[in-house]
């Protein structure tokens, strides 16, 4: 990626290389923290999709102030996902056999990999909201701690507070399971 | 100032992340911690893990990522159409004047040998500026779509050098090269009395793109694959609507001949 600001300001100018770069860079990211959040890959897909509909259609307000490119979208992923389950009815989830999008031919990896999947997405899910919303963009978002804090509008001394207890709590959770430990 | 097991805990996870140092590394920093650390890294490491197998199906990511591009072109589109404060004759003669400026400042030499350069070259945008003004001064339908034939075809043509120089092919190469495809569409299947020549001409166009796509698929690297892929589905997508609109051209025509007197 070019620095943030240069990024911010093609993306202003509604340069398409500017915005394909973006769309490259966070895609996967953006689709992967919604996935988390919603615990269905089918909603996840179309929510990813019309996230990047509305940064395109916010971008005139986008104002420089050193907030990265990262955490304003990540901003517009976090409140559609709020919006999302205010709105929606049923709550959806994703079969634990339908996770990975894989062509592997290991069925047994294959099946391992998407319990992995299914036993993460179970454990973040019984955290609490404010944990959940750490754990979420900082792992499944890859954002830094910086980062999160501005997404949310915390200090980054509240985020590593939450980062903290939320991993506390999720490796009891993990650890209930399978040994994850040895895996690593 | 001592730090607290909060920030020592973000420290590690920050290096684990972003600077790729393993978790023994973390702990050897931290060895008055380590025994409480190492679970948690543990557990946040595999979270992470199973985070990054999570997915979207590559024809989602295509389809949200052509709405976006479709977005895009919609709105340079109505900035194009949006009616100038001037008269036309005024616009016109505003735009040649400004040509002859840029000719004048940056000088027709720099212009000519603006005709090899590649994106990310210096004099690309010369190159680009020029085209724009060639455009404006295309008149007619027909001529207007070969002209988006002729920078369809310029496009790929930049392509297959960047890949054999072994450059980087950014992104907004191929959206160009597909937007100047659909711009020859669009105005051919508008125009009904659209000359076979031109159709026939589209369909070798968009042939040609798919076929060049695919050679290039193998020899570029996994990152601008992705992008080339996307590419060559909208070329598809192209040529289709080419062979739909040759197909069509005898039934327009025909519909539009005068009826045989009686």
């Amino acid at each position: 990626m070019q620095d943030e600001e240069s990024t911010a300001r093609g993306l202003q100018k509604r340069d398409p290389e500017a915005w394909a770069e973006v769309y490259e860079e966070y895609f996967s990211r953006v689709y992967r923290y919604i996935a988390l959040r919603v615990g269905d890959k089918t909603e996840a897909e179309d929510l990813a999709g019309q996230v990047f509909l509305k940064a395109f259609e916010s971008i005139s307000s986008f104002k420089w102030r050193g907030v990265p490119v990262s955490a304003w979208l990540f901003r517009i992923a976090h409140n559609r996902v709020i919006d999302y389950r205010r709105t929606s009815k049923a709550k959806l989830h994703t079969p634990l056999e339908e996770w990975l999008v894989s062509d592997d031919a290991d069925p047994v990896l294959e099946a391992e990999r998407n319990l992995d999947i299914h036993r993460v997405v179970e454990a973040v899910g019984q955290l609490t909201q404010s944990q959940r919303d750490v754990i979420e963009l900082r792992f499944a978002g890859g954002l830094s701690t910086a980062e999160v804090a501005k997404v949310l509008g915390k200090s980054q001394g509240a985020v590593k507070v939450l980062q903290h207890s939320a991993l506390v709590a999720l490796r009891k959770r993990l650890s209930s399971g399978r040994n994850y430990e040895e895996e690593l | 100032m001592k730090k607290s097991f909060d920030d020592i805990l973000a420290i590690c996870l920050d290096r684990i992340t972003a600077k790729g140092d393993s978790i023994e590394q973390c702990l050897e920093s931290y060895p008055e911690q380590a025994a409480e650390l190492e679970p948690l890294l543990r557990a946040a490491l595999s979270t992470m893990k199973a985070a990054s197998l999570i997915e979207a199906r590559p024809e989602y990511k295509t389809s949200a990522r052509n709405r976006l591009f479709s977005a895009l072109e919609a709105r340079e589109k109505k900035k194009t159409e949006r009616p100038m404060p001037l008269w036309g004759w005024q616009r016109r003669w505003a735009v040649a004047l400004a040509a002859v400026l840029v000719l004048i400042l940056v000088g027709v030499g720099t212009v000519s040998a603006s005709a090899n350069s590649l994106p990310g070259d210096a004099l690309y945008p010369v190159k680009t500026t020029t085209e724009k003004v060639q455009g404006f001064f295309t008149l007619g339908s027909e001529a207007k779509a070969n002209f988006h034939m002729k920078l369809a075809q310029r496009r790929l043509d930049e392509l297959k050098l960047l890949v054999e120089n072994n450059r980087n092919v950014p992104q907004s190469l191929l959206a160009v090269m597909n937007t100047e495809t659909n711009g020859a569409i669009e105005i051919l299947s508008q125009n009904k009395q659209a000359g076979n020549a031109s159709i026939d001409r589209l369909m070798v166009l968009t042939s040609n793109q798919k076929g060049v796509l695919t050679e290039l698929m193998g020899r570029v690297p996994l990152k601008a694959k992705v992008g080339l892929q996307e590419a060559e589905k909208r070329c598809e997508d192209a040529h289709a609507r080419a062979v739909l609109l040759k197909n069509k051209i005898p039934q327009m025509k025909k519909m539009h001949m005068p009826s045989p007197s009686p």
